[in-house]
């Protein structure tokens, strides 16, 4: 049991009508691993994301923590401790920011003490929002939701946290500030699985990446074996 | 005068907040306008008049039955015929709520036949009756208890929605769907309780109603009218909006009939709407929807 994944997918497939998103995809993750899944616009990584937490429909075998959960319904996922940040951070706008916070913490709502203790360690790695708890979430700047969103996944204690694209839209500064926060809580004991288009941030992250091209994993391996110019040349156009 | 037609206002609108907040609770978090809202009330009224009047049970458990009749069919038409169709066709599942008015109006005439019921006041005491600046106020007590249920009402919605867990998940599941689930919220019973809260509204106005109106099928379709006013006023997606709107109506619906003329309280809350449409489509406490394009 010692031995076995996190997060095991096999032979994954998500399809939008006749739009074959993910082709049958197999990768793994092992505990403690920032893990991160490149690709260009359209290669299928926010589709994998979405159906590793049943918000899409998808055939394959999801195994996480030793459980198939590929026929589990979007709401019981989180109870098994896999929380997800979605593309566009999917905050509660009208919602406070500790209103949001809070609702993080529903799948353990009973335990008011692990509450307490979980408000305190994201208002500790995020100063800001701790300034700002009665303040409607929708009012937020572009960073301080993407904060929010990573701390609303955390309320949780989750075992792997997903994040998709979380550097979209932030700035250079913001950036560099929220990967810092990522590798924080990596070494807090969180399993990381990162779906990124900068892959110079998510190469330096990273334990290990996989990259996805048309909806499906063509290349793996650790930073040192994945070369970033390779990478940009041939996944990316050479951007 | 004005201040008697003001109260009498008031009252009225407390009823028509009390259907609004129905029809906004159930569109807060379906997005489903209800056309078959006041016709499934409709039918708690009469199951109300039947265990009332007609079989004698006290007035309470009549009261209580009937509410959960509403609660009831709420569950089965948002459960049964509104999620199948949830993903696949939004236009679909408006129409499925005019299905539901006619069937429901063809089932209350084949039961109860089209002739006018009459369901007594709860409250037949002497009436509240105090002297103001502006002249005598009258109140009679069953006014009183449609104002004391709604408030209560209102007072409970909001305690439940903004300080319980299960009313903050409401909340989020109303916003962002999603987003909710990845919370961990089962969305789904989310949206039966929103459909089952708005028919034991939809319920409880009709049984207090149903002393002015009498009971027949077609007894809610005025106060479904004015309730669809007061959301469309107060801001369709904000229960404030809901009640506010309700009272605002209430009040402005009296005065109209009592100083222009009573033929032209219809003409005048659709008026309103049409002219809240043109100028503040969201309503007063409604906020714009943004749309990624």
């Amino acid at each position: 049991m010692a031995t076995e994944h996190l997060l095991e997918i096999k032979n994954l497939w998500v399809k939008y009508g006749p739009v074959e998103a993910v082709k049958g995809t197999d990768f793994w993750i092992d505990r403690g691993e920032i893990v991160s899944l490149l690709g260009s616009n359209g290669a299928g990584k926010s589709s994998t994301l979405r159906a590793i937490s049943a918000l899409v429909k998808s055939e394959g075998k999801i195994v996480f923590n030793g459980r198939d959960i590929s026929e589990y319904p979007a709401y019981k996922i989180p109870f098994l401790g896999l929380s997800m940040c979605p593309e566009g951070r999917g905050i509660f706008s009208d919602l406070t920011v500790e209103e949001n916070l809070a609702l993080g913490a529903y799948t353990v709502r009973r335990n008011r003490k692990k509450i307490r203790e979980n408000f305190e360690k994201v208002y500790s790695l995020f100063e800001n929002l701790a300034d700002k708890k009665s303040q409607l979430a929708g009012t937020l700047s572009g960073g301080e939701q993407q904060m929010l969103s990573i701390g609303r996944a955390l309320m949780s204690e989750p075992k792997l946290l997903m994040l998709d694209e979380p550097s979209l839209g932030l700035s250079p500064k913001l950036v560099d500030m929220i990967f810092n926060i990522l590798k924080e809580i990596n070494r807090n004991g969180t399993t990381i699985f990162l779906v990124e288009q900068n892959a110079a941030m998510a190469l330096a992250l990273s334990h290990r990446l996989y990259v996805m091209q048309t909806g499906k994993i063509i290349t793996f391996g650790t930073p040192k074996e994945i070369d970033l110019n390779t990478l940009k040349k041939k996944y990316f156009g050479g951007v | 005068m004005l201040f008697q037609q003001v109260i009498a206002g008031l009252i009225t609108g407390s009823l028509y907040a009390l259907v609004a907040l129905g029809l906004v609770m159930a569109y807060k978090v379906t997005e489903v306008m209800n056309f078959a809202y006041g016709y499934m009330a409709m039918i708690s009224a009469y199951i109300f008049y039947s265990l009332f009047v007609v079989f004698g049970l006290n007035y309470a458990s009549s009261f209580a039955l009937a509410v959960l009749v509403g609660v009831g069919m709420g569950y089965v038409v948002e459960r049964g015929l509104l999620r199948p169709v949830r993903y696949i066709s939004p236009t679909s599942m408006v129409i499925i709520t005019l299905g539901v008015l006619l069937v429901l109006q063809g089932l209350a005439l084949q039961i109860w036949g089209n002739e006018y019921q009459h369901v007594p006041n709860a409250l037949n005491g002497k009436p509240l009756i105090f002297r103001t600046f502006g002249g005598i106020v009258v109140i009679p007590q069953q006014s009183l208890l449609i104002v004391g249920i709604v408030f209560a009402t209102v007072i409970f919605l909001f305690l439940y929605l903004k300080f319980t867990y299960q009313g903050m998940a409401f909340r989020a599941t109303s916003q962002n769907e999603e987003a909710a689930k990845l919370m961990g919220i089962n969305t789904n019973l989310n949206m039966s309780l929103s459909w089952m809260i708005s028919g034991a509204l939809g319920a409880a106005a009709a049984i207090l109603a149903a002393p002015q109106t009498f009971v027949y099928p077609d007894m809610m379709l005025n106060l479904q009218i004015m309730g669809f006013t007061a959301a469309v006023l107060g801001g369709f997606d904000s229960i404030p909006g809901a009640i506010i709107g309700g009272v605002t109506l209430g009040v402005v619906d009296n005065l109209v009939g009592a100083y222009l003329s009573n033929n032209l309280r219809a003409t005048f809350s659709l008026a309103i709407i049409v002219a809240i449409l043109l100028v503040r489509p969201e309503g007063i406490f409604g906020r714009p929807k943004s749309r990624r394009v």
